[in-house]
């Protein structure tokens, strides 16, 4: 193994939304009063026009700058929530982000440590001085309305960067069990966990398998507990991740906050986005050690090096991740959101343009990676690119240059909210968009909430399903505006 | 050189239906009583039309497609017959078709039919419509309120007027138009409203509410047009009305996708008139116009438009509005009838609607709200968004 090999870059999504778990509570209690002793702190939970694909692009996306986008040789997206099966989710990542084409690419999931168990794979697979693998994992998770599960089901996202240069963890090694142990399963036809009894799942999964890993790694490294500085165990259950690491001789203020109060369990996204949390507060020298858990265990070692403080400090993680907060104050509109109560929408709503997948194809660099042009005569940027130059001025005609705006800041020149217009979060709020340095785009808005909008607000691009997508048929993604954000209501 | 279409084309007689929720009308019903009025008007039958325009936007709901619905409907003696097609401006471009016809020197008498039969889509406002099959992918799920509002927030923004100046400005424009339409018995609405009730009602699209979208109705209106001379030959010379000018403008873009535009006005409508009042020899309008009808399907159109028309200073038109000059008894009487606003708004009808009212009034035949001496008026009739329109301006006077 190549002993220089580890973390060079990472990067954290969480929906704006955050559904305070009183309100669950508010709504179920009549019918399990049981859920009171859950009911503190919030999750993260998807807006409608959010899932597993849209959340993965904007990790990568904080996680990748562009310049770096040609290092990408390999990409490992892993879900278990992928909105469509024999489609690979990567390839909508690679034209989202415009990686290169020729990157390996590698949709992983059927289970909860598929993130890690990835990230594993990477590094332990070659990687070429000067090339990166980035791992995305993303899961937007569900749970049966009422259910106990439903009080630490979040959703979110989180990517690491791996490769050799200026690396700010570094990889020492990893072990991983494998047993057929189904504390949840999904049957295929349907969009909610099945789980066994709580204790069972915690006795004997949680505390045996997690410690036997990590003494199976530990063993294997010729380390002992005293050597982990840092240790990531995501389970959102109280206790549990406490109990695991006294299993295995490590004290509690070691063992990395599990952030169940402010976002809950994302799914497979769970290890790597504590991992990032855990590296946000390492020092150089330190060991992180991370597991994830599902059907078996996968443990692995990382070491800060001296480049990470530096580094930490710039890159989107956890933090950043959670300082995007709008509150869900109705736990009904969360419920349609979720695609989990269906409301009456009128025969407007019910109007659903089809898309021509020659189409989607053709106009992939357009509808995916939000790319224009630019005209060689007059410079004028424009989208969608034209066979002619849009400038009143110039109209030049011939091929223009091709130019993202995926990345470029913006401001909204005029908006509205539109209460006609179907909306499963009505009103639509839309309006015309001015980009920094020239372009201006008809665009949605996203994640409004209540703040009001004005003439002027800095917006920044975000990747999304532009309708809501049909139980059966395409979904179709496109970029929206959403105002810069740090706190408000929904 | 162009020598324009001034005083080429004459309109020898107009029919219009009653516009509204015509629940017990098909299109080809409300075609028929467009035309049964036109023809007496005009004193001819449907044997003597060369040729015709049929004007319908949304074509998929009632009629269908091309020239048959209204050759079948008509019994038409297989003559050309043209469907036009150009948003909301539709029934204008049905009249432009058969003006320059009968300029052209290739008709002697030509019709000019618009028809939309809306009201059987099983919900409020105006169906959804394809923009092309690329830009179905990315435009955000608009509706026709939601791009006006945004023109009014831009236009507050633009001339930094405070919000409760330019809401009751709006609810001026409804106000004025709600009353006019009481005196309008094909109107669609007949109900006196106040300020207070525009500004209290549901918001549609912010700033907009109910009371500053116009009706979606069903209805027909069309016009058959012939040369000056044969118009004095039938109706003789004095009461004959011409056609003026006629100019179309439609966007290329820029509005939408380059940065020279503010949002707060229509690029199309300056551009237009202007070429309007140049064909018709119009120097000062405001002062050599009689009446107008203009494309009032939000109250912030009409407010705009007043400015694009050059009726209004720029930024001045909340003040002129708010001095009544626009209304009944002002300087500058606009949307007599009650506008589409309250006559009601057909899509493929409206355009030749307005130029009904305006035919009515020049011909001293407007009943009850007939104006004084009106001798040279204007329709300007506007199709899509304010970022991306189409926009004619027509003016009709007496010969």
């Amino acid at each position: 193994m190549t002993v220089n090999v580890g973390l060079v870059g990472f990067g954290a999504y969480l929906p704006a939304l955050r559904l305070p778990r009183e309100k669950i509570l508010d709504a179920h209690g009549w019918l399990n009063p049981g859920l009171a002793a859950f009911a503190k702190g919030e999750l993260a939970v998807c807006n409608w026009d959010e899932d597993a694909l849209t959340m993965a692009a904007e990790a990568a996306r904080v996680t990748l700058p562009v310049a770096k986008r040609g290092d990408v040789e390999k990409l490992m997206f892993a879900s278990t929530t992928l909105p469509f099966e024999g489609r690979f989710g990567g390839a909508l990542l690679t034209e989202a982000l415009g990686l290169p084409a020729d990157a390996l690419c590698l949709d992983a999931g059927g289970g909860m440590r598929s993130g890690l168990t990835a990230v594993r794979l990477a590094l332990e697979s070659d990687v070429r001085q000067g090339g990166v693998t980035l791992c995305v994992a993303s899961d937007r998770q569900q749970a049966k309305p009422a259910s106990i599960r439903e009080m630490s089901s979040g959703s979110g996202a989180a990517a690491l960067l791996l490769g050799r240069d200026k690396v700010l963890a570094r990889f020492l090694g990893a072990s991983s069990h494998t047993t057929d142990f189904v504390d949840r399963f999904r049957p295929g036809y349907a969009n909610e966990d099945i789980h066994w009894e709580d204790r069972w799942v915690r006795e004997e999964g949680y505390l045996k398998i997690i410690p036997e890993t990590i003494r199976a790694l530990l063993r294997k490294l010729g380390m002992s507990a005293d050597d982990v500085d840092h240790l990531v165990i995501p389970v959102a259950m109280p206790g549990v991740a406490a109990a695991a690491g006294a299993a295995v001789g490590i004290p509690p203020e070691r063992v990395t906050d599990n952030l169940s109060g402010v976002c809950g369990d994302v799914g497979s996204a769970y290890p790597l986005l504590l991992l990032i949390s855990a590296l946000e507060r390492a020092r150089p020298g330190e060991r992180i050690l991370v597991t994830a858990f599902g059907q078996g265990c996968d443990a692995l070692l990382f070491e800060a090096t001296d480049e990470l403080p530096a580094a930490s400090a710039h890159l989107h993680g956890s933090r950043a991740a959670l300082s995007r907060r709008l509150v869900e104050t109705n736990y009904l509109r969360h419920l349609v959101a979720a695609g989990q109560l269906a409301l009456d929408t009128g025969l407007r709503g019910a109007a659903q343009g089809a898309t021509p997948l020659s189409v989607a194809y053709r106009e992939r660099r357009a509808l995916l990676g939000f790319t224009g042009g630019r005209c060689p005569a007059c410079g004028t940027l424009q989208f969608p690119r034209a066979e002619r130059c849009v400038n009143p001025g110039c109209h030049a005609g011939g091929p223009q240059d091709a130019v993202s705006f995926a990345e470029r800041s913006a401001r909204i020149l005029n908006w509205t909210a539109d209460r006609l217009a179907y909306s499963p979060r009505p009103p639509l709020c839309y309006g015309m968009v001015e980009f920094d340095g020239g372009g201006r785009v008809l665009m949605e808005f996203a994640d409004v909430g209540e703040q009001a909008l004005v003439a002027g607000m800095p917006l920044r691009m975000v990747f999304r399903l532009r309708r809501p997508a049909p139980k059966l048929g395409y979904r179709s993604y496109f970029w929206k505006a959403a105002p810069l954000i740090r706190e408000a209501a929904a | 050189m162009t020598t324009g279409i001034r005083d080429k084309v004459a309109i020898l007689g107009m029919g219009c239906t009653k516009f509204g929720e015509r629940w017990d009308a098909s299109a080809t019903r409300l075609i028929n009583e467009a035309f049964d009025e036109c023809v007496a008007d005009a004193g001819i039958s449907a044997d003597d039309i060369d040729a015709a325009w049929l004007g319908t936007c949304i074509e998929d709901i009632h009629l269908g497609r091309s020239g048959v619905p209204l050759a079948t409907t008509l019994r038409l003696s297989n003559v050309p017959v043209t469907r036009v097609e150009n948003y909301c401006a539709t029934g204008t471009e049905a009249f432009r078709g058969a003006v320059y016809a009968v300029a052209s020197g290739a008709a002697r008498m030509a019709l000019a039919m618009g028809v939309e039969k809306l009201k059987d889509t099983g919900y409020g406002g105006l169906p959804a419509f394809s923009v092309g099959t690329f830009d179905d992918q990315w435009w955000p799920n608009v509706t026709a309120p939601g791009t006006f509002a945004l023109l009014a927030n831009a236009y507050a923004a633009r001339h930094r007027i405070p919000a409760g100046d330019l809401r009751r400005a709006m609810a001026h424009v409804s106000v004025k138009s709600h009353e006019n339409g009481l005196g309008s018995p094909k109107a669609h609405i007949h109900k006196r409203i106040s300020e207070q009730q525009v500004i209290a009602a549901p918001a549609i699209a912010e700033p907009l509410g109910l009371y500053d979208c116009c009706g979606v109705s069903d209805g027909a209106a069309c016009a058959i047009v012939t040369t000056p001379e044969t118009a004095a030959a039938l109706r003789g010379a004095a009461d004959t009305i011409t056609v003026k000018a006629i100019q179309l403008a439609v966007s290329n873009g820029s509005e939408a996708g380059f940065g020279d535009w503010d949002a707060s006005h229509f690029v199309t409508t300056r551009i237009a008139s202007r070429r309007a009042y140049e064909e018709a020899g119009i120097r000062d309008p405001a002062a050599e116009l009689d009446v107008t009808e203009v494309h009032d399907c939000f109250s912030i159109t009409e407010l705009v438009t007043m400015e694009d028309l050059g009726l209004s200073a720029e930024g001045r038109a909340v003040h002129d509005i708010l001095d009544g000059v626009y209304d009944s008894s002002g300087r500058l009487p606009c949307q007599i009838d009650g506008g589409l606003k309250c006559f009601g708004h057909p899509i493929g009808a409206s355009g030749l609607r307005m130029l009904y009212e305006v035919y009515l009034q020049l011909s001293g035949r407007a009943g009850a709200r007939q104006l004084n001496d009106a001798r040279l008026g204007l329709t300007h009739n506007l199709g899509g968004f304010p970022f991306q329109n189409v926009c004619s301006v027509t003016v009709l006077g007496r010969r």
